[in-house]
């Protein structure tokens, strides 16, 4: 349909068809079916009208459907409440500045205050401003109501004074929210304000009550991400102080270490300084026997300084490897407890680091217990590789234990057992009181 | 007759140094050498020693569980606790145990054979500093039985580091009736050893330290 026949027109034709009759004599066939046509004309005029009222209507609808749509994805975009906002401010046109609120602890039965969480236009008040729940009356009469508009908030008989004082001090003349729901929870709400008077077309009412099924699925999501982030930054966190805490274990160790090794050398250096000082005076012929003894000491303390500095260098098992280690380990208990260790090592065993790391220590463990525990006046070491894997082997003759008795406190045990469960290599012990120790890894 | 001592400790190279160095005073002599605590209380019965040096960390049954099983078992064994800095709590906790002095490893030489002379002696020796600190943190029980005069006045004396003997021979009387006030004065203020007791005289008032600036 082009063209539009007007009523003018078809008043035109009824007069053409009136003078028609009066200065001729026309059948009466004729002129019914002129008026007919007529009537015809005029009903297709009036479809055509509604036709065209409703194409209209209909392409409005679909850009309203368009723009919901787009306004729709972009809020499932977001990742905070300001895009959030972002997303959603085109949909009223003019003078108007956005706002999410959420009442305190998301919930408005317990909140006493809610809280801007985001904001967007002109003359908006910094996030995180707060309106105590007493200033706005006007929320307590519905809370069950979720779409509200107010045209001229001075002068809408809905609003209690209270409320309309607040509200106008903040400058909102005139708004459109949506109450955000989650789970039968009043959470918050998403307005639309204007600081001047004015209407609110259907469009716009239609466009913010069509958003608000996205927004309310958006912040539970936003939440969630937040709570998650704060969840992954708090294990970071936690990682972190479990890092420290093992370093400070480790640094503990060394210190028990350097301790045990060094500072008993010293005290013994001195001790035998002393003494040859006192030979001096009593028996000159046996200075000589302390001056040894002082260097021997002396040699011991620079083993166990090579040794505790190679521990503390976590990449020296890596440059000088576990056979090195192991050596320098075996010679500085030997010096420093005087008890002999043999050791039978083969070449350096080709291993992950971290496969010898675990062996480096549970090796060192088990000498530890032997000469702390078991008073072993020998101890033999063994690492040997064969088509089973590598075997390491450390046996004492030291007063040996039921290996079914446990014993609180001593962690050594446990400790080897689970290196070498990580590992998944096979652990034995044997051992019965008298009879001593041996313990035999394999991975 | 010389001292006799026996040591504890776990490091061998210490032992021997201990031994050989106290080997040069005729007055000490050394019984008796332990490898941890369970054998230094086994020594400490068969030997009779006068003085026990005690290292504090030691695997079996440690220091502080051996002085105490000692001064419980054996009240006539006095008990130097040989320690280490990093042990500054067992230093607090060895003396709770009843060691009746405490020495650094990294001591002079000459004060360690000072120190358990004195020990044999029955003599309380604290550096003012060891003091101040013994006293924020040795927990004195507050619940004691009233001393007697004569008690009070052993106390007193007691605090002021002096021996038995001379004890004795300032009140004019005989080396065991002060042994048996001693013991007396311990088991009414319920401690385990005359430094707990002599911390308690500084406490009450009994005893000045002389000099607490530190």
């Amino acid at each position: 349909m082009t063209q539009t026949i007007l009523p003018e027109d078809i008043d035109r034709l009824h007069s053409i068809l009136t003078h028609l009759s009066h200065n001729s004599a026309p059948s009466q066939q004729l002129e019914t079916a002129i008026i007919n046509s007529i009537h015809l004309l005029d009903q297709m005029r009036r479809r055509s009208l509604e036709l065209e009222r409703s194409n209209a209507e209909l392409e409005s609808a679909n850009q309203e459907i368009d723009q919901l749509y787009r306004v729709g994805e972009a809020i499932n975009a977001a990742h905070s409440f300001d895009e959030l906002l972002q997303a959603v401010s085109g949909i009223i046109s003019g003078e108007i500045s956005a706002g999410l609120y959420f009442w305190e602890g998301w919930d408005f039965e317990t909140a006493t205050y809610v809280e801007l969480a985001a904001a967007s236009g002109q003359n908006v008040p910094p996030t995180g401003r707060r309106v105590p729940k007493e200033a706005l009356p006007y929320t307590r009469q519905d809370p069950h109501e979720r779409f509200v508009i107010f045209e001229d908030v001075a002068d809408d008989p809905r609003l209690d004074p209270v409320t309309v004082a607040n509200y106008l001090a903040r400058g909102l003349c005139a708004m459109i929210s949506i109450r955000l729901f989650v789970k039968e929870r009043w959470v918050g709400a998403l307005v639309f304000q204007s600081s001047v008077p004015r209407t609110f077309s259907v469009r716009e009412r239609r466009l913010v009550a069509g958003v608000g099924d996205y927004v309310r699925g958006a912040i539970e999501r936003i939440r969630l991400q937040q709570a998650t982030e704060a969840a992954r930054q708090a294990a970071e966190v936690f990682a972190a102080q479990a890092k420290q805490l093992a370093a400070l274990e480790e640094r503990t160790r060394l210190a028990r270490e350097l301790h045990d090794s060094v500072s008993q050398v010293l005290y013994s250096i001195s001790l035998w300084g002393h003494s040859a000082r006192a030979f001096m005076k009593h028996d000159p012929s046996r200075i000589g026997e302390s001056v040894d003894y002082i260097l021997s000491l002396a040699e011991v303390g620079l083993s166990e300084m090579r040794t505790l500095i190679f521990e503390l260098r976590p990449e020296s098992l890596e440059e000088e490897g576990l056979i090195s280690a192991l050596r320098k380990q075996a010679e500085s208990l030997q010096a420093r407890h005087g008890i002999t260790i043999t050791s039978a090592l083969c070449v350096e065993p080709a291993l992950p680091l971290e496969v010898k790391s675990d062996l480096y220590r549970i090796a060192r463990e088990a000498l530890h217990n032997a000469i702390k525990h078991a008073q072993a006046s020998q101890i033999h070491l063994s690492l040997q590789g064969s088509t089973q894997g590598y075997c390491l082997e450390i046996a004492d003759d030291g007063l040996g234990f039921d290996p079914a008795q446990t014993f609180p406190g001593h962690f050594g045990l446990k400790s080897m057992r689970e290196r070498t469960g990580a590992l998944q290599g096979t652990f034995e012990l044997h051992s019965a009181p008298g009879e001593g120790t041996k313990i035999t890894i394999v991975v | 007759m010389a001292i006799r001592i026996v040591i504890a400790d776990d490091h061998a190279i210490v032992r021997q140094g201990l031994r050989v160095f106290l080997g040069f005073d005729p007055e000490l002599e050394v019984v008796g050498e332990a490898v941890n605590g369970k054998q230094a209380i086994e020594l400490a019965h068969s030997l009779q020693p006068d003085v026990v040096l005690m290292d504090l960390v030691m695997p079996v049954v440690g220091g502080v569980e051996a002085i105490a099983t000692i001064r419980a078992e054996l009240p006539d064994v006095e008990v130097i606790a040989l320690t280490s800095v990093l042990e500054d709590n067992s230093v607090v906790e060895a003396v709770r145990a009843g060691a009746i002095g405490y020495l650094l490893k990294d001591t002079e030489a000459e004060e360690l054979t000072r120190s358990i002379k004195a020990a044999a002696a029955g003599q309380v020796q604290l550096s003012p500093k060891a003091a101040a600190r013994l006293m924020r943190d040795v927990r004195l029980p507050e619940e004691t039985d009233a001393l007697t005069a004569r008690e009070t006045e052993i106390l007193r004396l007691l605090g002021k580091g002096l021996a038995n003997k001379e004890i004795a021979q300032q009140l004019d009387i005989g080396d065991k009736t002060v042994r048996t006030h001693v013991s007396n004065i311990l088991a009414k203020l319920h401690v385990n050893s005359r430094t707990q007791a002599a911390l308690h005289a500084v406490r009450i008032g009994l005893v000045n330290l002389p000099d607490t600036s530190t």
